[in-house]
């Protein structure tokens, strides 16, 4: 367990990193959900966030993209980010595949589509459409009316319409048919292969197969932070930390 | 009891005191009231701030205290009001069973109405607690059930007894009044310290969570509506004592929209802000007409004169900076003083009415 | 039947009124979350803008109220930008407040208008053909009704046409279901809010210089008197939906000047209040509202 460091020690001075957050904080009500958390992430890797239920994984995405009232600094490409607005956070080169899909149901996938394309950037539909053929036959369908693992792939065919230096992807698994997830964790690795992602994953299976990266939190706090091969190493008190059974990874 | 506590308690003791002997004081306090003191008119005006006060600590109750949002309070206030009149009028009843009967049909539209508007909830309890009492205000208005239309109705002769009648006697009235702001004060006061009152404003903070921890939020907004808006039914009854009568005034928006103004001027979740800020508004309200006529302000120029004379546009403007700028309303700045003398003496518990801002939501929609 | 044709389109007439008021709100709301009470005071201080332009001719020719009618659709929208910017926007994420706000920001520039103008209802000059009437199956339709039906219309088919074929229509659709997901694709959503706000008060404002033409005068609480209807129609048709609140003005209008015309003068009024504890009692999220908005 070489790799175990304790909270707080990846400040600053991590050379290449491409977003880097510090002392991060963030309240829900009167719920402290983020208590100082401080991680790195590395061009061209997949960081995976792991952690229970409600121990701030989604909380710090949201803070890191402006969608949540939070103190602490948060650079991306070594420019402070944290007082600028959610889209002009976006356009420097991020994209989120927020959890739950969070497709517009009312719009069809077209607009779905044509909503996500940004102004002075030509919007790259060949490799969606390669990349998730169905949504191409689907392009007039409401999006409300397709099943979850198909708005799946509209939610990750948003973020890919563009090359982005970084993509927040929270849980993509989650809720989807086993053969489902096999799919998308394939195209997840392809995309991989040349953006950074920092990902969000209660799936130990997806994050061993994905992952570069791993950080671990718990209670608003960064307990483990490392290699993947390292974190993931030690079986039993991985598990313990994230609160899940054994059979829960047969997925 | 806390020796701040038993100063606040004195305190409340010694103003209830003075506003009792006021009608001995023959005084004139400039162009403030209508004449001294305890002239008829003075009185009543007096009378009117005070009952407005009484309202608006209902209003506060579930407001300020449970988060629920009402714009239509002029329903509960007016219904009583008119209630109380039409029903003493009727000669089979008279005055000592109409304003019990008055006060049991208060309740009942309490019940049905919030049951109604609570299946809404936030803004939508909003617009249907306006839009309900805007019905009642249309009905009065064009005067169904015998509510006499624009002009309203007034007591029929011989109906209010003695004591309460005639030029004279309007110092009873305005110790009825008073009576009044101090029933509903204590009534409040003491059922935001119990246990249920505890719910209410947890409610208010986050009505999710507290009914994940397993209480009936439903039946607890019930609760704090029906009596806030029973209460404030009485407040109608003794509005009509006070006036002799029922208008439409009282029935309409304008009145629900003005009893909000108070709260959020005074400081929503402090009773005694919501009834300092009812005085000051309703004082503004009676007494800026006559006051922009005196020398002062009619020497101004005419820009300055048009705003100054209008009641609304000065309590507006008052009410958007305290939104903007002072979200605890007036009573935040004595709260913070007091605040700030007692945090020297460490160890003792914080006010607890102090003011709390009533929504403390994330600013964003996704869950 | 003539009659009835009559009271049919005078209720239309005022279903057109609401819907000027309701559209712009209803988006207003669904993308903003902000309940705005100061549109009645827009749509009063449009019409005076109109009578402002019209009361120096004794009998206006059409272009001067065309250009009447231009003039309080831009009041209207000036008035909505300063609200937005000065007073809305500052309070970004604070539901309660924004509503408090346009409630103080209303008083104020009801309670202004009767300061200068006084409260009295001021008349307005029209042109000859829209004091006439037409012949339609027989009854005799005034012609200003038709137009301000007319012009609703327009209105209807123009947010149709931008909601479906533009890329704001897009984004405020989205927005709609969800804003900070717009914002999170890399989209300005606060410059729609301002938009959308501003497009709601020059609704309001060709409300407002309707409003004058129809009822032939205009006075500060006029605006005030339409809102409350307007807010009802809301709740009916649903909070954030156009084409509920669309379906609710013209059912609204058309039952009140029914019962109105046929039952007993007033009842219509009462009648509308009816229909909506009904609503909030069956159907509490309106005909086509969606449940969880509300929660």
């Amino acid at each position: 367990m070489t790799a175990e460091r304790v909270y707080g020690d990846a400040g600053p001075g991590l050379g290449g990193s491409i977003l880097s957050v510090r002392d991060l904080h963030a309240y829900v009500g009167q719920s402290h959900i983020l208590q100082g958390v401080s991680f790195a992430t590395r061009p061209a890797q997949v960081t995976a966030i792991l952690g229970r239920n409600g121990v701030g994984k989604t909380s710090t995405l949201r803070s890191v993209l402006g969608l949540m009232n939070h103190t602490g600094v948060i650079e991306f490409d070594g420019r402070q980010i944290s007082s600028l607005e959610t889209h002009e956070i976006i356009r420097l080169g991020l994209a989120y595949v927020p959890e739950d899909r969070d497709v517009f149901h009312g719009l069809t996938v077209a607009e779905n589509l044509r909503l996500a394309e940004r102004r002075g950037l030509a919007p790259d539909y060949d490799r969606v459409f390669e990349l998730f053929p169905e949504l191409r036959n689907r392009r007039g369908q409401r999006a409300g009316t397709m099943s979850g693992g198909q708005q799946q792939m509209l939610s990750l065919a948003r973020a890919l319409l563009h090359d982005n230096r970084l993509m927040l992807v929270d849980e993509p698994t989650k809720g989807l048919a086993p053969r489902l997830v096999s799919e998308f964790v394939a195209t997840l690795e392809q995309i991989t292969a040349h953006t950074s992602v920092l990902l969000v994953e209660q799936n130990l299976a997806v994050a061993r197969r994905l992952a570069d990266h791993v950080i671990v939190l718990s209670e608003g706090r960064v307990v483990l932070d490392g290699a993947a091969e390292d974190v993931l190493a030690d079986d039993s008190s991985i598990r313990r930390l994230l609160g899940v059974a054994a059979d829960h990874e047969e997925g | 009891m806390t020796r701040s506590g038993a100063l606040r308690y004195g305190a409340a003791g010694l103003l209830v005191v003075v506003l009792a002997v006021l009608p001995f004081v023959h005084r004139s306090v400039g162009g403030l009231l209508p004449g001294p003191i305890n002239s008829p008119g003075s009185l009543q005006v007096l009378a009117l701030m005070l009952v407005a006060a009484a309202a608006a600590i209902t209003l506060d109750l579930m407001f300020g205290y449970t988060g629920l949002m009402s714009f239509g309070h002029s329903l509960y206030v007016g219904f009583g009001c008119y209630a109380t009149v039409i029903l003493s009028n009727n000669p089979k009843l008279g005055f000592a069973l109409g304003v019990p009967l008055a006060m049991v049909l208060s309740v009942v539209v309490a019940l049905v109405g919030n049951a109604a508007a609570l299946r809404l909830t936030g803004i939508g309890f909003i617009m249907a607690t306006l839009a309900m009492a805007q019905g009642f205000a249309i009905a009065v208005e064009r005067g169904f059930l015998g509510s006499g239309g624009e002009v309203g109705v007034t007591f029929a002769r011989g109906v209010l007894p003695d004591p309460l009648r005639g030029v004279l006697n309007t110092r009873n009235v305005y110790w009825l009044a008073l009576a009044l702001v101090v029933v509903v004060y204590v009534i409040c006061a003491l059922l935001v310290r119990t246990h249920v009152g505890h719910v209410w404003q947890g409610i208010r903070e986050n009505p999710l969570r507290t009914k994940v921890i397993g209480y009936n939020v439903y039946a607890y907004q019930m609760a704090a509506a029906t009596i806030s808006c029973t209460l404030a039914a009485m407040c109608g009854v003794v509005f009509a004592i006070v006036m002799g009568g029922a208008n439409p005034g009282i029935a309409g928006l304008h009145y629900s929209l003005a009893v909000v103004l108070m709260v959020v001027l005074g400081g929503r979740g402090v009773l005694w802000g919501a009834a300092l800020g009812a005085v000051l508004y309703q004082f503004l309200n009676l007494r800026l007409p006559s006051l922009s006529s005196s020398d002062i302000v009619t020497g101004l120029p005419e820009i300055l004169q048009i705003p100054l004379s209008q009641p609304n546009f000065l309590l507006g403007v008052a009410f958007i900076l305290i939104i903007l700028f002072m979200p605890g309303g007036l009573a935040s700045i004595f709260t913070r003083l007091t605040r700030r003398a007692t945090s020297k003496r460490a160890g003792e518990p914080r006010d607890d009415d102090g003011g709390v801002p009533a929504t403390t939501r994330e600013p964003n929609l996704v869950s | 039947m003539s009659t009835f044709l009559l009271i049919i389109i005078s209720g239309l007439g005022l279903g057109s009124l609401y819907f000027l008021l309701a559209a712009g709100l209803s988006v207003i709301f669904g993308l903003m979350r902000v309940l705005s009470f100061a549109h009645g005071a827009f749509l009063s201080a449009s019409g005076f803008a109109s009578w402002m332009v019209l009361r120096s001719f004794e009998t206006p020719s059409t272009p001067q109220l065309l250009l009447a009618l231009v003039v309080s659709v831009l009041t209207g929208g000036a008035v909505a930008y300063l609200a937005e910017v000065l007073l809305v926007r500052p309070l970004k994420g604070k539901e309660l407040e924004q509503l408090l706000v346009t409630v103080g920001l209303g008083m104020v520039l009801v309670a202004l208008m009767a300061g200068i103008w006084g409260p009295d209802e001021h008349l307005i000059p029209r042109p000859v053909w829209l004091t006439d009437t037409t012949s339609i199956a027989g009854a005799p339709i005034s012609n200003s009704r038709l137009l301000l039906i007319g012009l609703a219309g327009v209105v209807v088919v123009g947010i149709h046409l931008i909601l479906s074929r533009t890329r704001y229509g897009l984004i405020i659709r989205a927005g709609v279901e969800n804003s900070a997901m717009v914002s999170a694709l890399g989209i300005n959503v606060k410059r729609a809010f301002t938009l959308v706000f501003v497009a709601g008060g020059m609704l309001a404002g060709l409300g407002g210089g309707l409003a004058g033409t129809y009822y032939g005068g205009i006075s500060p609480f006029l605006g005030d008197g339409m809102l409350i209807f307007s807010f009802i129609v809301l709740i009916i048709g649903g909070l954030g939906s156009i084409n509920g609140a669309l379906i609710a003005s013209v059912v609204l209008g058309v039952s009140q000047s029914v019962a109105n015309y046929y039952v007993l003068n007033g009842i219509g009024d009462v009648l509308v209040v009816v229909l909506l504890v009904a609503t909030l009692l069956v159907r509490p999220q309106g005909l086509l509202g969606q449940k969880e908005r509300l929660i």
